[in-house]
């Protein structure tokens, strides 16, 4: 009797488990270092602070996403000599991404690989502006944790193919209420925090809440980006063709 | 009448006194476990002086500027081995604790670009092929960044951790290479502070020694006994023993420029000893507190003299000279108590017979007192202190070692793959956040650039310049190097060099902001004469300065480097020593007219050391002893001793014109004295011969210096002081 009972509770949980994992999955679909919405675009001020100084890029950033997936566009405004560089990243609805960089030289795809590689010397990586990719990911769910006098919802991600991969392994804190991302943890094979992201101050814009001050930490460098948005715009809609390569 | 109590007192109580000593040894032994000695050459420049905060600067900018060279040499390098042993080592190298990174051919990322996309990856992902192989041939930034120039060799790049001790990590790199079938040498300044160091603590155990066996069978011959020898090596090993022992006391490390204070103290507390026997021995009297007493305001008022001359040390704004005082003051108190309470009371208690005066050397020098000796003197000096102006330095720290020797041969080995191993760092700073981002400025730094790479004793110049042109070349799908012609493609290319993770090492030549550029400038002169070097040194940086001059009206430029931060350590310790000396000097006259209540008398004491200044610098010129900083601490040893034999002579002679005439006087004065000054003399000589053997040179010429001004110092007080001392008594 006991028996079936345990059998019956286990088949009901393997049931679930996909479901749970489906929930989180299409939650983090939506969630991105900068809020969700169909159309943004930010003015974002990036200070670079490592051991050998502090230097500036002023960017700008657009943002689309609906069910065909997502685009997000970075370029550097200040100083002028860096307007010619732009990152655009384009998720298919599979996950599947493509980056292109411009520059005076023309504009290429990047290969995937190199997504990981940092974007204007700073902390953040092309990678890191997009939403997260649940394709390379296995996610769990673990319970919250109060931070900053909030309670978050903790998402463990754990790398599938962690070979070579310097960062395996994320923990995401999002806020409950918001569904904002506030946090980000990122640890190596070895379990070493290697980054962290956290958002340090919150605003709100026609309603919906949006980072204000953020920072990413790298331990080993010593080093950390602070990026300050100064505008936002969620109501205008981004020209299809700021996404479009060709156009860059 | 106080000093015959005392020496009474002392005859009564002399187990005390043994137990004391023993005691006090004893002690200090106990202390001596503690001493650490760090023969590591310090770079103690002041904190204001340019070159130092040039450096404090560059380390700020660049954080990991230092780096050991791995070379790895085959026979045939384009040979699929040759890359496996490399790959190996590369991983290897960056397990070590302490590296920062390593740049190898087998770690280094390339950028593929096509019209469609844009690729940075990684020559050798896992596996070598052939296909990397020709990519590190065919491209002349990776040729230059690892091929050696004489093309034999790959070199291997590590950079190591701020923090990193040289004695920590060379031998686990060294331990790496050892591992591999290929032939590898490494080197740089934390390799050759490596060697310095395994080369001076094997000198100070096996030198140190044979001085002090040396000193040993001198003072037996000296005494020709051998109880009296082991009494004389007792009086110069317990001062040298407390002395040392005052290191862990005080929380001190023996460093490479205090390790002159236990020579110092040996060659001291030896002398005294010498002067203590010969007198204890020759006296008329024949109880020991008269003896004794006899004796003792001469010990006291030399020591006393000698430690208020050297207090002029601890007046000096260079704090190790401050320290180097503050030992030899130790020293020299300990030998004075050594000399004072402890060999006369063992003397008295080995032998009372007193030895048959034998006059032949006294008269000798009575025979040679000649007015003309004075003249020869000057003329002596006035030749030998011209070659003051044929000093010249030599900045090159591997060349301060002997052929033969490790560094000598490793230097040798990288001058031939490389072209010379010397780096100077430039900084230059445009002054503006993103100056290097204009194309003029660009290309007055690659004319200013071009301007150094046609001297021949440059062997390569690295700036930001390299990897910039191979990455814009590449961008722009070319194999080859390709200079930027807007400032679009400039900042760009500067831009995704500092954001890639591709090991070039671009933070160590262009600040974050792009308008501070590190240019490092390597050149070689080992085959150079000293002179020879030094001159084309300046040279050199005439030429950077003037070539700086012309392309960068508005920008400033600052050097840095071993060789300029070797160059200023010898300048500014020679000027502080020099100035330490004059205030020895003056200290030194003061005191002794307060002795001896006569300027004159304290004139005259005064001219073998100001001799010993004068001949010490004057021979250096004219042998073409390069000016380096330890030589000048060898100084303090000449001034010591040479002021201390004076002052012995003309102590004894005043006390002796007392009750004899003054050819009597001057008679016994050398009986005394005289005999002492020889032995001390020629003591110090054979003892110190031992350092001749050293490997590092500027111990090894200052040693030489050492011996022949001090024997200069002995004919002079011999043959000068009594001719001088007779004309001021009108006799």
């Amino acid at each position: 009797m006991v028996r079936r009972f345990l059998a019956a509770g286990l088949f009901i949980f393997l049931l679930h488990l996909p479901v749970f994992s489906d929930e989180i999955e299409n939650r983090l679909q939506t969630v991105s270092l900068f809020g969700s919405g169909e159309n943004l675009s930010f003015t974002i001020l990036m200070t670079i602070n490592s051991p050998r100084g502090i230097k500036e890029r002023t960017i700008e950033a657009y943002m689309q996403q609906d069910e065909s997936g997502s685009n997000i566009l970075l370029q550097v405004i200040e100083p002028v000599f860096l307007r010619k560089l732009k990152f655009l990243q384009k998720k298919d609805k599979k996950g599947r991404e493509t980056i292109w960089m411009a520059a005076s030289s023309g504009v290429r795809r990047i290969s995937g690989q190199n997504s990981g590689e940092r974007v204007f010397d700073s902390d953040f990586t092309v990678e890191d502006f997009s939403s997260v990719n649940t394709d390379t990911y296995s996610f769990t769910e673990l319970p919250g944790e109060a931070v900053s006098n909030k309670t978050m919802d903790v998402i463990l991600g754990d790398l599938l193919k962690p070979r070579g991969a310097e960062i395996t392994r994320k923990k995401l804190y999002i806020d409950s209420e918001t569904d904002m991302l506030m946090q980000v943890d990122f640890f190596s094979f070895r379990g070493d925090l290697v980054k962290r992201y956290k958002v340090i101050e919150t605003q709100i814009k026609n309603g919906e809440p949006f980072p204000r001050i953020c920072r990413m930490d790298t331990f080993g460098d010593k080093s950390y980006t602070i990026l300050t948005v100064e505008k936002i715009d969620s109501e205008t809609a981004v020209p299809a063709n700021k996404f479009n390569p060709g156009s860059l | 009448m106080f000093s015959y109590r005392i020496f009474s007192v002392l005859q009564k109580h002399k187990v005390i006194v043994f137990i004391l000593f023993a005691c006090l040894s004893g002690i200090a032994l106990f202390f001596l476990q503690n001493l650490s000695i760090n023969p590591e050459i310090e770079e103690f420049l002041p904190e204001d002086d340019p070159v130092y905060l040039q450096d404090l600067r560059l380390q700020k900018i660049f954080p990991n500027l230092e780096y050991v060279y791995v070379v790895v040499e085959a026979d045939d390098l384009w040979n699929r081995e040759v890359f496996s042993a490399i790959n190996r080592l590369t991983v290897s190298f960056a397990d070590i604790q302490g590296v920062d990174s390593v740049f190898s051919v087998t770690n280094i990322k390339d950028l593929k670009a096509d019209r469609e996309s844009l690729e940075f990856y990684s020559i050798f992902p896992g596996e070598l092929d052939s296909r990397g192989e020709q990519v590190i041939e065919e491209t002349a930034f990776f040729r230059k960044l690892f091929l050696s120039q004489d093309k034999k060799a790959f070199n291997i790049f590590l950079y190591l951790k701020e923090d990193t001790y040289y004695r920590d990590v060379i031998p686990e790199i060294k331990k790496a290479c050892g591992e591999e079938p290929l032939e590898t040498h490494i080197f740089g300044n934390e390799v050759i502070k490596f060697y310095i160091d395994d080369i001076i603590s094997r000198e100070l155990m096996l030198l140190g020694s044979i001085c002090l066996i040396l000193i040993f069978i001198m003072q037996i011959a000296v005494t020709r006994s051998f109880k009296k020898g082991i009494i004389l090596c007792l009086g110069s090993i317990i001062p040298t023993l407390w002395t040392i022992a005052m290191f862990p006391v005080l929380g001190k490390e023996i460093r490479i420029y205090t390790v002159i204070v236990p020579v110092f103290v040996l060659a001291i507390s030896t002398s005294y000893g010498i002067h203590v026997f010969r007198n204890f021995i020759v006296s008329e009297h024949d109880s020991f507190p008269e003896k004794a007493g006899e004796i003792a305001p001469v010990v006291f008022y030399t020591g006393l003299t000698t430690i208020f001359g050297f207090s002029a040390l601890l007046f000096t704004s260079i704090e190790i000279l401050r320290v180097l005082g503050m030992f030899i003051i130790f020293g020299v108190f300990y030998s004075f108590l050594t000399a004072l309470f402890f060999i006369p009371l063992l003397l008295h208690i080995s032998s009372r017979d007193r030895e048959v005066k034998s006059s032949g050397i006294a008269e000798f020098f009575l025979r040679n007192l000649k007015s003309r000796n004075i003249v020869i003197f000057v003329v002596l000096l006035c030749v030998c202190g011209a070659g003051i102006f044929f000093i010249h330095l030599d900045f090159r720290r591997s060349s301060s070692f002997k052929k033969g020797s490790a560094i000598a041969d490793l230097s040798e080995y990288f001058y031939a793959r490389n072209g010379g191993y010397e780096e100077i760092d430039l900084l230059i700073d445009t002054e503006e956040e993103y100056g290097f981002v204009a194309i003029e400025k660009y290309r007055a730094l690659k004319k200013f650039i071009s301007v150094l790479e046609r001297r021949d004793d440059v062997a390569s110049v690295v700036s930001f310049i390299d990897p910039l042109e191979w990455l814009n070349g590449r961008l722009y799908g070319s194999k080859d190097d390709l200079a930027p012609e807007s400032i679009e493609q400039l900042g760009e290319a500067l831009e995704l060099l500092s954001s890639q993770d591709i090991s070039l090492g671009i933070n160590n030549l262009i600040d974050i902001s792009y308008s501070k550029a590190r240019v490092s400038v390597r050149f070689g002169n080992i085959h150079h004469s000293p002179k020879e070097a030094d001159e084309a040194f300046q040279s050199l940086k005439r030429e950077i300065h003037e070539a700086f001059k012309a392309n960068f009206p508005d920008s400033s430029l600052s050097m840095g480097g071993l060789p300029l931060r070797m160059e200023k350590y010898s300048l500014y310790f020679i000027k502080g020593q020099v100035k330490a000396c004059i205030a020895f000097l003056i200290m030194l006259f003061l005191f002794l007219s307060f002795i001896f209540r006569s300027v004159k008398l304290a004139f005259i004491t005064m001219v073998p050391p100001v001799s010993s200044l004068v001949l010490f610098f004057g021979l250096m010129g004219w042998f073409g002893i390069p000016l380096h900083h330890f030589s000048s601490y060898m100084i303090a040893l000449v001034l010591g001793v040479s002021s201390d034999d004076a002052l012995y002579f003309n102590m004894i002679l005043r006390n002796q014109r007392k009750s004899h005439s003054f050819s009597e006087a001057l008679s016994l004065t050398f009986l005394k004295t005289g005999t002492a000054i020889i032995s001390t003399t020629l003591l110090i000589i054979i003892a110190s011969s031992a350092l001749l053997l050293s490997q590092f040179k500027p111990l090894a010429y200052a040693t030489l210096l050492v011996i022949l001004v001090l024997s200069l110092c002995t004919v002079i007080t011999c043959f000068i002081i009594p001719v001088l001392v007779r004309r001021i008594d009108g006799t």
